[in-house]
């Protein structure tokens, strides 16, 4: 069979050929083809992959294909680009691995992370356990500079979103107490829910998405330009070097803006309140007299214990960061939802347990 | 120990990811003071020898024998001994970016001496201008060039006064000029100190100016193929894939383009 190629093979011309010149080998399954390029003026990378072609279809029917009469040039090309194996197995689809295999991979890897997440809180222990015992070797200007970052330079952030939440809150509560006649139960709502749970949440929320991120997103960078294993060769354990100050330092910081989003909440509600009739002082007494100091400590105690799982999710994801330019994306964000997930679900467990012990 | 003693001995060292061999059979000394430099094609396991070396990856088999002790296995207090004897400057420098020059050098000294910072401070700066750094003490990692980075890790990884120094393709990525002066500062840090000097690189011209002895890797045997001096592996190698290596760039550096171009016509020719 002849095939005859004339003009200038490019991207603009071979979608037109492509099957122009394939079907007519594939119907009439010739034992030979021929091929005779003297009117071929020009080939870029398409006219090469429609040689390609025409040599992946005839070695599927079993045929022999010869190129004839192509410029010196372009022959030089064509044989360049020939492929070693005109069948292109590379181009063959990847089989899926089974469900079965995906699953069983999948919760490998649940059980590695698993696993990696208690010997990391080991090793952070033992550092603390180290950092007590030798507190003057502890890179005490880390800590202060990222309690600056994670914490001074958040303060107006969570001022504001605890305002909001307080406002909104009271806004949301007085419809349907107003319509009750309950007006007075708001300020309680506002004072209680901001300090024991929304003020502390928040405030690690917002933490989480700032600072969780930030630790994973700097350390994971420190690993892809080898700056740990530097940290390693120099015999420095980047657990203690890295991983304890930034903790430290957040769990220093966050019962403060806790503190913080919390009394902004309880303002946010009373800006609400002053539609209903309520005077400053009436509604400071009416806070001061339910909240009580077990609901204030439980909740800055609290954002302790969540500010502790924040930073040390945070560096454990950038500790655990892979190869190449999305590992970092992927550290950070699995750092943020881990953080925030986590938190939720300690914030749980922390309702059910104070519950039961009557906090 | 034994001056003669080798600082470094590698014995049939094996290293696989899952089931795939990376390299096998590696066997080879590096001696008290020499510059030994591990050469070899793109993805033939360079980086990867040396990340075994320096105790960041476990071999699957084989051991490595830093001043006699096994690198591999040792662990705790004897593993941080061991660590003290080298320094290691990275390829890209990893010198930390929060930190200034000075105090990335400063770094391993605060960490394993009780010495005062004044007198840190000073080693620190030494060490800089032993790499003609010291005008740059102030500055960020960011603020340096690729160059200047490389020695500065150079520095850093001369910190504690190791006996073997460590240094991942140190003239990658550096133009001729300071490649050739980098060069010049490991000849003369080896010179001047004494210092083993173990260098992964794959720039012939560094290879031939700086090492005592080579170590070839090919990628396709996944394995060494040749260890001895650099020039009389090139001139009389009985590998002729190690000859091949070692004479083709040289000559080709100094091809201009008309000349290369038709050097690679004429191989096209012959196939």
């Amino acid at each position: 069979m002849l095939v005859a190629i004339t003009g200038r093979l490019t991207a603009a011309t071979v979608p037109n050929l492509w099957g122009r010149g394939i079907d007519p080998i594939r119907q009439s399954k010739p034992r030979r083809v021929i091929v005779d390029g003297k009117g071929v003026t020009y080939c870029d990378g398409a006219g090469l992959a429609f040689f390609a072609q025409i040599r992946r279809t005839a070695a599927m029917l079993g045929s022999t294909v010869s190129i004839e009469g192509l410029s010196p040039d372009l022959s030089d090309l064509m044989e360049l680009a020939a492929l070693p194996d005109p069948l292109a197995p590379q181009l063959a689809p990847t089989k899926r691995p089974s469900i079965v295999l995906q699953i069983g991979k999948g919760s490998a890897d649940v059980f590695d992370d698993a696993g990696a997440i208690i010997a990391f809180l080991g090793e952070l222990l033992s550092a603390f356990t180290w950092v007590c015992l030798h507190p003057r070797q502890l890179r005490w200007r880390t800590v202060v500079a990222v309690a600056e970052k994670a914490g001074a330079d958040a303060v107006a952030v969570v001022c504001l979103l605890g305002f909001l939440i307080g406002l909104i809150l009271a806004f949301q509560s007085a419809i349907p107490m107003q319509r009750y006649g309950a007006t007075d139960v708001i300020p309680i709502i506002v004072s209680i829910a901001v300090v024991r749970e929304l003020g502390p949440l928040i405030a690690c929320i917002l933490l989480a998405g700032r600072t969780g991120s930030a630790f994973a997103a700097e350390i994971g960078t420190m690993k892809v330009t080898e700056e740990l294993s530097a940290l390693s060769t120099m015999g420095i354990d980047p657990v203690k070097f890295l991983v304890v100050p930034r903790v430290l330092a957040v769990m220093f910081v966050t019962p403060f803006l806790s503190i913080f989003c919390s009394l902004m909440g309880v303002i946010g509600g009373y800006t609400v309140m002053t539609n209903y009739g309520f005077t400053f002082a009436r509604y400071a007494s009416t806070v001061q007299k339910v909240v009580r100091c077990q609901d204030f400590c439980s909740g800055v105690g609290k954002s302790m214990v969540f500010a502790f799982i924040i930073g040390a999710i945070g560096c454990l994801r950038g500790l655990r960061t892979g190869a190449g330019p999305g590992a970092v994306g992927d550290s950070t964000t699995r750092a943020v939802v881990a953080g925030i997930v986590l938190v939720i679900v300690c914030d749980g467990i922390f309702g059910v347990t104070f519950y039961y012990l009557g906090i | 120990m034994d001056k003669d003693e080798p600082i470094i001995r590698v014995e049939s060292l094996q290293v696989s990811y899952g089931d795939q061999v990376i390299l096998h059979d590696i066997t080879f000394e590096v001696r008290r003071g020499e510059v030994l430099v591990i050469a070899g094609s793109s993805g033939s396991g360079k980086s990867t020898l040396l990340m075994n070396l320096i105790g960041l990856y476990k071999p699957t088999g084989g051991r490595i024998l830093i001043d006699g002790d096994d690198i591999a296995t040792a662990d705790g207090p004897r593993l941080a001994q061991l660590i003290r004897k080298f320094g290691v400057a990275f390829q890209g420098g990893a010198l930390f970016g929060s930190m200034t020059v000075l105090e990335n050098v400063k770094l391993p000294i605060e960490e394993f001496t009780q010495l005062p910072e004044e007198i840190i401070d000073l080693i620190a700066l030494s060490n800089l201008q032993l790499v003609d750094l010291a005008d740059a003490a102030m500055k960020l990692p960011s603020e340096l060039s690729g160059g200047m980075q490389k020695r500065a890790a150079i520095a850093r990884a001369m910190a504690l006064d190791p006996v073997i120094l460590f240094l991942d393709e140190p003239s990658s990525g550096l133009d001729p000029i300071t490649s050739a002066a980098l060069d010049q500062l490991i000849l003369t840090l080896n010179d001047l100190l004494g210092t083993t000097f173990v260098i992964v690189t794959h720039e012939l011209p560094s290879i031939f100016t700086i090492a005592d002895r080579i170590l070839v890797l090919n990628g396709t045997e996944k394995t060494m193929v040749a260890l001895g001096d650099p020039a009389k592996l090139r001139d009389h190698s009985p590998n002729p894939w190690v000859s091949d290596f070692l004479n083709r760039r040289a000559p080709q550096s100094a091809l201009v383009k008309s000349e290369a171009r038709a050097n690679a016509e004429s191989k096209r020719g012959a196939t």
